[in-house]
């Protein structure tokens, strides 16, 4: 009975979440089959781990934080490094290899030059900025959950927004 | 307008966002969301929710206790009445000995 009712719960989240937290996590991977399977990944953890869900007001950033984490541990087992905290110079090999797999993946429209130009500003970010303006930018979450996401405070995020912001803007402008 | 100030405007000019909003190159195959609905729901209907340790030696201990209590129940109910002293069987006398010195005056109000 117990498991039958938790199922549920995890078929009421998938429901809910599986197009937002696709997104989420293809804008974090690039490629669509490492989206899809840290997306089978994140709900199978969300599924295991769901008793520990126990206020429902935090149910959305708790999901993205379990999303992001594994989008990260997927990073982290392709390029052996990667954190939210890791350096500029561990961050630009990864950049370099996202932003390659963004030219190159199949689920990817190339037509739209200043599209591509804003999502590869993006990839040239530091991992914590990036998840920070995707999580604010495209899925609109409000600093409080963002802070909850990555760990850190809601000045904190507030500030790798800003400057997230600040650095596509340039990169774009100089390529334009 | 000179040359240094010029350029600081220049480096202060923004990219307009609006021009591109939330428009991304990311695609995704036809009728691939519905999919990966279904998809997702049968992958997670094969996990099986991981008990924590201390939690499942909580559910074997109340578990035991309550078998033993079921066991032990019938047996207290056949003993009890031979053990257990009925309130009428003790005497008056009784009463007295166990009575200390400082309830002498309960006694006193009853005589009265």
């Amino acid at each position: 009975m117990i498991l039958r009712l938790r199922h549920t719960t995890t078929e009421q989240l998938i429901e809910r979440y599986h197009e937002p937290l696709y997104w989420h996590i293809r804008r974090m991977v690039v490629s669509h089959d490492d989206a899809q399977d840290v997306l089978q990944n994140t709900f199978i953890q969300v599924h295991l781990h769901l008793s520990e869900l126990k206020d429902k007001n935090q149910e959305r950033s708790w999901i993205y934080r379990i999303a992001t984490n594994e989008a990260l541990q997927w990073l982290r087992s392709k390029h052996e490094f990667l954190s939210l905290d890791d350096t500029d110079s561990d961050d630009d090999e990864s950049n370099a290899s996202l932003i390659h797999t963004l030219m190159a993946d199949e689920y990817v429209d190339t037509g739209d030059r200043l599209v591509l130009l804003m999502q590869e500003a993006i990839l040239t970010l530091p991992t914590m900025q990036r998840t920070v303006f995707n999580l604010r930018y495209y899925d609109e979450l409000p600093y409080e959950e963002i802070a909850a996401v990555t760990g850190s405070s809601v000045g904190a995020a507030k500030t790798n927004y800003h400057f997230a912001k600040e650095k596509i803007s340039n990169y774009i402008l100089e390529r334009q | 307008m000179n040359e240094s100030r010029k350029s600081k405007v220049e480096s202060r000019k923004q990219f307009d966002f609006t021009t591109v909003g939330k428009r991304t190159p990311y695609r995704v195959p036809e009728g691939y969301m519905e999919q990966q609905k279904d998809r997702l729901k049968e992958s997670v209907s094969n996990q099986v929710p991981a008990v924590r340790p201390l939690r499942r030696a909580w559910y074997y201990g109340i578990a035991a206790a309550v078998v033993l209590l079921l066991a032990v129940y019938p047996v207290m109910q056949l003993i009890s009445p031979l053990t257990e002293t009925p309130v009428y069987s003790i005497y008056d006398d009784d009463s007295y000995d166990w009575a200390d010195f400082a309830d002498a005056d309960i006694f006193l109000d009853e005589f009265e």
